[in-house]
């Protein structure tokens, strides 16, 4: 048995914290049904970091809102299943819901600019989604449960008697990187954690977030399109391409050996330090419409290997060799090889 | 070598005034001047709250210097006639940050362009005017009739952004002055806007500025780099130079903290980095308070700027034993712009 091989079994081993399994979220609207998320499964080990990528409007930030069942109107969950620990979300009442976010599953949402309520001390607001969410304490403990935090995110205390506008954009992130890890969560969701921010301010954020997740061993669902960023950062990265999850494997298998057309596009795109390039390639073509998808793939307009099949048949989310799944029809032979 | 567009020991305070005590230094005299004859891409690169907007207002004219002049042709922009005005209006174009913001949703986006053909008489009948509207939203790759006729709602913001290029086209300028113009495109339309920025450097002789927080860009595409902090260049030069080997500390720290994709996995290792003290009014070096190698002397002194190679100005005492660079313009270090050899290496 080689290491590649034994990394997949322990993988199917171990308890997975949470299961999409099979996930449709779609949004009706007059012009027709958009497939915003379609047939998505993957699972999240505790600890592990899972970066979601794919261009505006590829459905990453719908998917990260549904596993919370905060996707807004009109969207909703068509089909699928998710599960937090082997436990379905979606058979929750709206109450029993909103008990588990931020106690297990918790939102660091994009813009701390709005997150946060501009009226309000930062101290009684933190305070105010504990109490939400059932934790009872006296005034005095809760002070010092503020003051802890705070402290876990580098922040002073006395930024809890302060207002949000008194704050810059990297200290409100980090509140809100307090709040959503407050009561340990099973899962943190991470959604553009880091737009808007400077370059040394965001690697400050980072290194907090990381520090949080590695402390309290939630898994980070993190989402965005800073390249660079997840490939420091996550340890999975999961490619996503018009509502569809194209490719899920390890950092290293996705940016050093792509392997769905997108994918490599998408890693080819990202400029580096390394050497000066005589030519920036974008990609080519634009992102479908989702209302209007192309038959077969959703990427084979676009796709420089496209094949006559890739215009007829949706191509299955298949395992590798080496373990990462990839929805590409230029790997049926190798899926073959492999079963045979 | 006669001067383009250049800034004279510029200053700008915000502030100050009587009901706003607040005094901000954004720009703290700088001296920067484009040559005529030499079309180059340089990037004004820094954090927010580097003056780096500021800097791009006062060369566009939009804001007013404190003190110190801002010169086009040699002409004080502030002491234009009309017609001179007209010309360094047509002459200097802008590109902002959000391809949203730019456009009045009740119009067609193509309005934008056709306002610039009937303002600045660049045709004289409408089908002249449409073709030159064709022509330079060909040129940064947009088709017409994807284009033409649609609502700013319609595209992408690829699509937008790229159609604020092809106004800034439209006027055949001299300079442009493009605001942090990808920032808020997806990645891989980024490629594609700044490969056309690129294409009309290198084709088209016009000069480019590109402002941003973004260094990773700045080293693909420009040749030479003016790092800004607090208002303040602290290095400038080669972009090759600054980038690969950074000597102020502050460079170090901003080059430290880009996320490599290739790169080895030791950002998120924690490192010396302090946070900003804005309410601090520092006398030294503005970098002071956040140096991870700071002296006695940094906090009395403003560092001038050394000469550490040829091609390369630091401002920082760390390098003292090197000769004070001479002249006060920031460009003077600048590596001549290299005439493009058509592909020459891969």
């Amino acid at each position: 048995m080689t290491t590649t091989d034994r990394s997949v079994q322990e993988q199917a081993q171990a308890t997975p914290v949470l299961q999409v399994k099979n996930l449709r979220v779609y949004y009706e609207t007059e012009a027709g049904q958009v497939k915003a998320v379609d047939d998505v499964s993957f699972e999240l080990q505790p600890n592990e970091r899972l970066a979601l990528v794919g261009e505006s409007g590829s459905g990453k930030t719908t998917l990260a809102l549904a596993i919370m069942r905060l996707h807004k109107p009109p969207g909703h969950i068509m089909g699928g299943d998710i599960l937090l620990d082997g436990r379905s979300l979606l058979d929750l009442t709206e109450e029993e819901m909103r008990m588990v976010r931020l106690a297990k599953v918790s939102l660091v949402a994009q813009a701390a600019m709005n997150a946060l309520n501009p009226v309000m001390r930062i101290g009684e607001q933190v305070i105010d989604g504990l109490i939400d969410h059932g934790e009872r304490r006296s005034k005095e403990e809760f002070r010092t449960l503020v003051t802890e935090l705070l402290e876990r995110v580098g922040l002073d205390p006395g930024v809890a008697r302060m207002f949000p506008h008194e704050l810059s954009g990297g200290m409100k992130q980090r509140v809100l990187i307090a709040t959503a890890t407050a009561l340990s969560p099973r899962v943190i969701i991470a959604d553009e954690p880091t737009t808007a921010l400077d370059v040394v301010v965001q690697r400050q954020v980072m290194i907090t977030l990381g520090r949080l997740q590695r402390e309290t061993g939630a898994a980070v669902i993190i989402v965005g399109h800073e390249m660079g960023l997840m490939g420091q950062f996550a340890d999975r990265i999961g490619v996503m391409y018009a509502g569809k999850l194209v490719e899920l494997g390890t950092v290293e298998q996705v940016v050093n050996n792509p392997r769905h057309p997108y994918s490599k596009l998408l890693i080819d795109s990202v400029p580096d330090l390394e050497e000066k390039r005589e030519k920036l390639t974008g990609i080519p073509g634009m992102p479908p419409a989702l209302i209007q998808l192309p038959t077969g793939c959703g990427f084979h307009p676009r796709c420089p290997s496209a094949m006559p099949i890739c215009s007829q048949i949706t191509p299955p989310f298949q395992r590798m060799p080496d373990g990462s799944l990839v929805a590409c029809h230029l790997y049926d032979e190798t899926k073959a090889g492999v079963e045979a | 070598m006669t001067a383009l567009l250049e800034l004279k020991n510029v200053t700008k305070v915000f502030g100050g005034s009587l009901f706003n005590r607040r005094r901000t230094v954004a720009v703290d005299g700088i001296t920067f001047s484009l040559a005529a004859e030499n079309p180059t891409m340089v990037a004004l690169a820094g954090e927010s709250g580097s003056g780096k907007t500021t800097l791009a207002g006062l060369l566009l004219g939009v804001i007013i210097p404190t003190e110190g002049q801002v010169l086009y042709n040699g002409q004080d922009t502030r002491k234009m006639s009309r017609r001179e005005r007209k010309q360094f209006r047509r002459e200097v174009q802008p590109i902002f940050q959000d391809p949203f913001a730019v456009y009045n949703p009740f119009y067609k986006a193509d309005h934008l362009l056709n306002v610039a053909v009937s303002k600045f008489k660049l045709a004289s009948s409408k089908a002249e005017g449409r073709r030159l509207v064709e022509e330079a939203l060909g040129t940064v790759g947009l088709r017409a009739d994807e284009t033409i006729g649609r609502y700013p709602h319609q595209l992408s913001g690829g699509q937008r952004q790229r159609i604020m290029v092809a106004r800034a086209l439209l006027l055949k300028p001299k300079v442009i002055l493009a605001d942090e113009p990808v920032s808020m495109v997806d990645a891989s339309l980024r490629a594609t806007i700044l490969e056309s920025l690129r294409s009309l450097n290198r084709d088209m002789g016009i000069s480019i500025l590109y402002v941003t927080h973004d260094l990773t860009t700045a080293y693909q595409i420009c040749q030479n780099i003016v790092v800004l902090y607090k208002g303040t260049v602290v290095e400038s030069g080669d972009v090759e130079r600054v980038i690969k080997d950074p000597k102020h500390p502050y460079t170090k720290l901003l080059v430290k903290s880009i996320p490599q994709l290739r790169g080895v996995r030791e950002w998120e290792k924690e490192g010396e980095i302090r946070s900003v003290d804005e309410s601090r009014d520092l006398k030294g070096c503005k970098f002071a308070d956040r140096c991870p190698a700071v002296m006695e002397i940094c906090w009395k002194k403003a560092p001038p700027a050394y000469s550490v190679d040829p091609h390369r100005a630091v401002k920082c005492f760390l390098y003292d034993d090197k000769p004070v660079v001479a002249s006060a313009d920031v460009s003077d270090t600048f590596v001549p712009h290299k005439r493009s050899e058509p592909v020459a290496t891969k």
